[in-house]
């Protein structure tokens, strides 16, 4: 997955949103092992302080650790990528019920329209 | 650091010299064999033709020699420090110091050589091969001659030596310094700079010829009073080589003065006031 | 983090006009700094009083401490917003003419770089576009260790992806002992390599930040801001 960023909000908190993205993902696999800043930051065309405060944030969530000689890993903590998962999928689902809302669904409505446009997709 | 500027100058002033070098002297061996074919008579008369034409070459390629060496001169202080080339220049970790003296040395080596290269080509091209022996039977002579000169006499003789190569060697650097010092001179201005330098040369070209004429004044005044007279007579008398001294050695006293006068106007000037714009 | 440079009360006339007036800055290592004005706003005038080439009317320039000279010189890389090489040269005796001169100068970096752009090191310069000479140009600046880099316009002349790799160059080139300034007016193309950013307007600094503050606290890309900065 390419880095895709825009300059108006900081770069940092975008980064930190999709290195978390491609762990969840299992792009990033757990236990596997980080590129080093600069590549990082080579690789999405930023600068490596902004990659480095990244890294430091995803730290200190936790999703990934650093070893003091070997570098940065992806935490091996399965329940907690999952738990990270559970996070993002409510929060997609909050966005979506609040869209809903503006377009006149109420929440069991909406929910009601899901299933019938995936009964449809599945024809 | 020197060293190294110097190396890269005289790379980038002897890829231009160097191949003048040989075709003077090539030009010199073709004029002094079109002559020598001319003389035998062996050819139409309108060889002399193509005899004039090379010669003619040669000629120019003399006085384009001496051209370029003066060209070089002023484009490498101007182009390569003033100009885009100055960029890269004033940002190696060199003194102007070190970039005057490198231009400096390089010059004066390029002007002797010159001189060197003409007359060796000179012999080339007009040397009568049987005379030689003659010649050198002549310096022999003349050696011997100087072994009976009595020692008071070679003394002067060492001295006056060393009086004239310190009168080429600071007359060439004076010359040379003067044309930095004018450049360094028009490089103080925003616009035109080129043309601020030439102002500039002649501008330092007039104060020397007024202070010239000033200096005689009083000279030619003093002469006049008859106690300086009787003095100099007195002088000349005791020391009959005193005016060949005055005349070498005191040139070259002045063109020393010189030279340190335009060396520090231009060193000041690129140390702390260079302008590159 | 150490001090690099710091221009203290800086000012240069030229003649009765004023190019820089009351310039006060600092600059830490281990930072992507972009000198970002329009054109004619000083930038060029200030990176060469920083070099040396010319010399502020009034105020200070120090660069860890020294004013600019030999000692300054052996620290600071620059690239000047013109060709400032020879064209009789080939790209290879420029390598050695800056290994020659420079101690910092790595000529197998500089070999390297001249591969992944395909630029043939036996060419001579007075056969190169323009671009060329400017990719040539930004390689042998960028082959130095320096402590202090400071690069005049350096994606103005070159193509999209030229300019990507130049770009990628400055950010793998990070050393947090050294730091990089670079002056353009191409702002969108480089913000995300800065660490922070100098608005220069009519010789004055009219702002300077770190460009990630701007985005949080305004929600707006640097381009934006330096749009309605210097709105006409």
């Amino acid at each position: 997955m390419p880095w895709t960023l825009h300059p108006d909000r900081p770069i940092y908190l975008q980064l930190v949103e999709q290195i978390r993205l491609k762990i969840v993902s299992g792009e990033y696999p757990p236990g596997g092992k980080l590129a080093s800043v600069r590549d990082l930051a080579g690789d999405a065309a930023v600068n490596p302080n902004t990659m480095q405060k990244a890294l430091t944030e995803l730290e200190r969530t936790g999703l990934i650790y650093a070893q003091r000689t070997s570098g940065r890993f992806i935490t091996e903590d399965r329940e907690k990528i999952s738990q990270v998962r559970q996070q993002l999928a409510a929060g997609q689902i909050a966005d979506f019920f609040g869209q809903m809302e503006q377009l006149g669904y109420s929440r069991a409505e909406a929910l009601a329209l899901v299933q019938s446009i995936n009964e449809e997709m599945k024809q | 650091m020197l060293g190294k500027l110097l190396k890269y100058e005289i790379k980038s002033t002897g890829r231009i010299l160097l191949p003048m070098y040989g075709a003077t002297l090539l030009l010199a061996l073709l004029t002094r064999l079109f002559l020598y074919v001319g003389s035998k008579n062996i050819l139409p008369k309108l060889f002399f033709l193509p005899t004039a034409g090379v010669t003619l070459f040669y000629g120019l390629a003399m006085f384009a020699l001496f051209v370029m060496v003066l060209v070089l001169i002023v484009q490498r202080f101007y182009k390569n420090l003033m100009g885009d080339e100055g960029y890269l220049m004033f940002t190696l970790p060199a003194t102007p110091t070190h970039h005057i003296f490198a231009k400096l040395i390089t010059g004066m080596m390029w002007t002797l050589a010159s001189v060197l290269v003409v007359v060796l080509s000179l012999m080339a091209a007009f040397l009568d091969l049987p005379s030689v022996p003659s010649i050198f039977g002549g310096f022999t002579e003349l050696l011997q001659d100087l072994g009976k000169v009595p020692a008071e006499y070679m003394a002067h003789g060492w001295l006056l030596l060393f009086e004239w190569i310190g009168l080429v060697l600071f007359g060439t650097a004076a010359n040379i310094l003067m044309i930095y010092a004018s450049i360094a001179i028009g490089q103080l201005f925003n616009k035109h700079k080129l043309l601020a330098s030439f102002g500039a040369y002649f501008g330092i070209s007039a104060v020397f010829q007024l202070l010239n004429t000033l200096a005689l004044i009083p000279l030619g005044m003093a002469i006049n009073t008859t106690h300086i007279t009787t003095w100099l007579d007195t002088f000349f008398e005791t020391n009959p080589l005193g005016i060949l001294h005055l005349m070498f050695g005191g040139c070259a006293g002045v063109c020393l003065v010189l030279c340190v006068l335009f060396f520090f106007t231009t060193d000041i000037l690129l140390r702390k006031r260079l302008n590159l714009d | 983090m150490s001090t690099l440079l710091e221009c203290k009360n800086l000012n240069k006339n030229f003649g009765a006009k004023a190019a820089l007036s009351d310039v006060n800055l600092t600059i830490q290592s281990g930072r992507i700094i972009g000198l970002l004005g329009p054109n004619g706003s000083g930038k060029s005038t200030l990176i060469k009083l920083v070099n040396g080439l010319l010399v502020p009317t009034s105020g200070s320039v120090l660069v860890e401490g020294s004013a600019p000279g030999v000692l300054t010189k052996k620290v600071v890389s620059y690239l000047p917003d013109r060709t400032y090489l020879n064209d009789w040269m080939k790209v290879r005796d420029l390598i050695g003419f800056f290994k020659d001169f420079y101690a910092d100068f790595d000529p197998n970096k500089a070999y390297d770089m001249l591969r992944r752009l395909s630029i043939n090191p036996n060419d001579n310069l007075k056969s190169m576009s323009k671009g060329t000479k400017e990719k040539v140009q930004l390689i042998l600046v960028m082959s130095r260790s320096a402590r202090l880099y400071l690069l005049d316009e350096p994606i103005g002349g070159v193509d999209p992806a030229a300019r990507d790799y130049i770009l990628n160059t400055i950010i793998t080139n990070y050393n947090p002992e050294a730091s990089v300034i670079l002056s353009t007016h191409l702002i969108a193309d480089v913000e995300q390599v800065l660490d922070d950013f100098i608005f220069l307007n009519g010789g004055r600094v009219v702002m300077s930040a770190a460009v990630d503050d701007v985005r949080e606290n305004q929600g707006k890309s640097i381009d934006a801001l330096f749009r309605e900065v210097f709105k006409c």
